[in-house]
């Protein structure tokens, strides 16, 4: 049995989730939803029952929701269509972020500077989480964007998007945050936090490959990305996927109704795994923001190659993961663990284990036991090497 | 852990050993940046990275890409671009293998639990049953590539695997069809893979910011013929791009770094009856007693010529040939055999100790 610990790259598909995308994709006639016929009426009142749904999940209306590829092209059409025929301007616009965010922001970031906008990335501290007042702090009367995401990939971080929000809008800055791994997976909504704009995306809570969405509250415009026909209100033209949105739209519902579970189990998990490593190697180090998703740990284990562990895991069945890759696919120094000033070493020898909610006790079970015989047989090879 | 490069031949040396019930992880090992040079197909490049995902996403075992630029540059790039630099014809395959696959990446199999490193070299290894290995000749001699692996010493040979080195390549491609292969009919590779076009002065002159001493080509008489720009990239025996006329084809004898003087010649003047070589590796281990009678390769086309070779100690062998051998380059691998087997090799030296007595001294050398 393959023990599955890499939730934070995709979260394996729900059985109800295939159930209702599986209804659309083979039980209905492959309808267009904007044809004014029966079965396009029929792919329509799909469509808008997972606008609901995905609505409630955040707390908002199910108008302010549109439809995207994924939460990349959510990221693009919030950062790029928000700075759209504002960039270029005199005096220059102003965008504030952070030195962590994922790169579907970090490179409309790079995007927009070489269009002429002036983007200050705010940095963060040790455990990975930035201050709302050092972002206040960088806010000029240019300033018209802030993007911050809500939770890390890498670790885990939780960032005070609320505070940061608030503060914000006192100088009528729009706020965009990228939640894609917070959806689903930490109780939040859109009015409380006070942002704007924010990106998900359906499989990091059980849902399809391909989907996503962005929240665009009422009165906030975008360009669009994509131009063709009137879909999603003009914010994204194309044929929606029927299918993919109806899985998206019963992930939402699961993630909703289930809100409780992905802390209640993997909580408990990742605090057993976290607890047993500082009994039996004191060594490592852990990155740990004060708010943090319940599901993900960032360990250091000093003199060890994060690949090596992440490879010899995968030889036993276990998959974690180590920092970003490049487009090689070579795993590069993670960005992230860098920005939080590392050492290199220390950002070379870190794994990743993001739990999900079908892990159980005895994964961490095989987790722990896999560790202990790699880290052992490395430091023995590592003595050898150096006698 | 099996090392794929995206061609044929590592795809299915991984094939064999994943069909055959073993535990495989498949790698890829970065050494350069291809991307910045254009040089797609070769290795490194994404598109080689992709095709070697595919075999591993169709065969169902883990894949990775490795990050080794650091040490190839230390072991290989930078020796590959100072040879030239000092007139002498560099072969990086050796090192590359020595120090980086059967090197670096051995040592990383073993930390991941890994017993073995297969790659797709077309060469044998033979476990004798004292306990010894023996490296040979590829069962298709036309593809043999044990002239690169001579570096490998026992250690590393109980630890490697060459699932492809008992078949032809026509075999090979048959197998990858039969499986599927979207790599069955991928086009070889020629040139070394981190030379795009086979231009080794563009290399050498963008690690190196020069091509080594500019000077002049002439011949032994001292009769000058012309000029050139930098010694980096002239190979003895290289008769074609001197940019000198003569009556007779003209062809570099020997590169002198100090001067910058390259000495060319008849076809005739080309011939050499021995040469040294340092930094020699017995692959049994350890030195013999006496001179070995075996046919040594002096380059990979080489067909090899018989020889004896006789140890000097310190790691230097004196190789005397049955006949004359043409163009003897200095820098590239001797490679000693007897049969199939590769008995021992090491690094052709730059004839200083021959070149002071008069040409074709009779006795010792």
């Amino acid at each position: 049995m393959r023990v599955y610990l890499d939730h934070n790259a995709g979260v394996p598909m729900r059985r109800e989730v295939f159930e209702a995308m599986r209804a659309l994709l083979l039980g209905e006639p492959a309808a267009n939803a904007s044809s004014p016929h029966g079965p396009g009426q029929r792919a329509r009142y799909r469509i808008e029952q997972a606008r609901e749904e995905i609505a409630a999940l955040i707390g908002c209306e199910p108008a302010e929701i549109v439809f995207t590829s994924g939460g990349t092209e959510a990221d693009n059409l919030a950062v790029l269509g928000f700075m759209e025929g504002r960039a270029g301007g005199e005096p220059a616009p102003h965008v504030v972020s952070t030195t962590v965010e994922h790169p579907a922001v970090e490179e409309c970031l790079k995007s927009l500077e070489e269009r002429g906008v002036r983007v200050s990335r705010v940095r963060v501290g040790a455990s990975g989480a930035v201050d709302a007042g050092e972002v206040e702090a960088s806010f000029l009367p240019e300033t018209v964007l802030a993007s911050v995401m809500l939770a890390n990939n890498e670790t885990g971080a939780i960032q005070p998007v609320a505070e940061i929000a608030r503060r914000a809008r006192a100088r009528g800055i729009a706020v965009h945050s990228d939640a894609v791994q917070a959806a689903g997976r930490i109780p939040f909504d859109v009015r409380s936090l006070g942002v704007d704009v924010l990106s998900i995306s359906a499989h990091k809570m059980g849902g399809p490959q391909g989907i996503g969405a962005l929240y665009l509250r009422r009165g906030i415009e975008l360009a669009p990305r994509l131009l063709g026909g009137p879909q999603e209100r003009r914010r994204r033209a194309g044929t929606e996927p029927a299918a993919l949105i109806a899985g998206f739209g019963e992930a939402a519902r699961l993630a909703r109704e289930e809100m409780g579970r992905w802390e209640g189990v993997t909580r408990p998990l990742r605090d057993r795994f976290e607890g047993e490593m500082t009994a039996r190697f004191p060594e490592a180090r852990f990155h740990a923001a004060p708010l943090r998703l319940p599901n993900t740990s960032s360990i250091a284990f000093p003199g060890h190659s994060a690949e090596a562990i992440v490879m010899a895991l995968d030889l036993e069945g276990i998959a974690v993961s180590t920092g970003s890759a490049c487009s090689s696919g070579a795993a590069l120094p993670s960005r992230v663990l860098s920005a939080m000033g590392l050492p290199e070493w220390e950002v070379r020898s870190t794994i990743r284990v993001s739990f999900g909610p079908s892990n159980a006790e005895h994964d961490v079970e095989r987790l722990l036991a896999a560790l202990g015989e790699i880290v052992a047989r490395q430091s023995h090879l590592t003595t050898a090497a150096g006698s | 852990m099996v090392a794929m490069s995206g061609g044929v031949d590592s795809a299915v040396a991984a094939a064999l050993l994943a069909r055959s019930g073993r535990r495989v992880v498949g790698v890829s090992l970065r050494l350069h940046d291809a991307s910045q040079q254009g040089g797609a197909g070769r290795c490194c490049s994404p598109e080689d990275f992709r095709d070697a995902r595919l075999v591993a996403g169709l065969l169902g075992f883990p894949y990775f890409v490795l990050d080794y630029e650091r040490e190839f540059r230390q072991a290989v790039l930078s020796r590959f671009v100072e040879e030239y630099r000092q007139g002498r014809t560099p072969s990086p395959c050796v090192s590359c293998n020595t120090a980086v696959k059967f090197g670096a990446l051995l040592a990383r199999a073993r930390e991941v639990g890994a017993s073995k490193v297969a790659t797709g070299h077309y060469a044998r290894i033979r476990r004798h049953p004292d306990g010894r290995y023996s490296l040979h000749a590829a069962a298709d001699s036309s593809k043999d590539q044990s002239y690169f692996l001579f570096g490998l010493d026992q250690k590393q040979l109980s630890r490697s695997e060459f699932p492809v080195g008992e078949l032809t390549k026509a075999e090979v491609r048959k197998i990858a069809r039969k499986l599927g292969l979207a790599v069955a009919d991928k086009p070889e590779s020629q040139d070394i893979c981190f030379v795009p076009d086979g231009d080794y002065r563009a290399v050498i002159h963008r690690e190196a910011g020069d091509l080594g001493r500019a000077g002049t080509i002439a011949k032994r008489s001292g009769e000058v013929l012309g000029r050139h720009g930098g010694v980096a990239g002239y190979t003895v025996g290289q008769r074609r791009g001197l940019g000198v006329s003569s009556g007779n084809p003209l062809y570099v004898l020997e590169v002198h770094p100090a001067s910058g003087t390259i000495v060319v010649g008849s076809r005739e003047e080309l011939m050499a009856e021995r040469l040294f070589a340092s930094g020699w590796h017995w692959l049994p281990g350890g030195d013999p007693d006496g001179p070995v009678d075996g046919v040594l390769k002096i380059r990979h086309r080489h067909p090899g010529a018989p020889a004896k070779v006789e140890p000097l100690g310190g790691g230097r062998v004196r190789a005397v040939f049955e006949t004359p051998q043409r163009a003897v380059a200095p820098g590239q691998a001797a490679v000693l055999y007897r049969g199939s087997e590769v008995v021992g090799g090491g690094w052709i030296e730059a004839p200083t100790s021959v070149m002071m007595r008069p040409a074709r001294s009779p006795e010792r050398a």
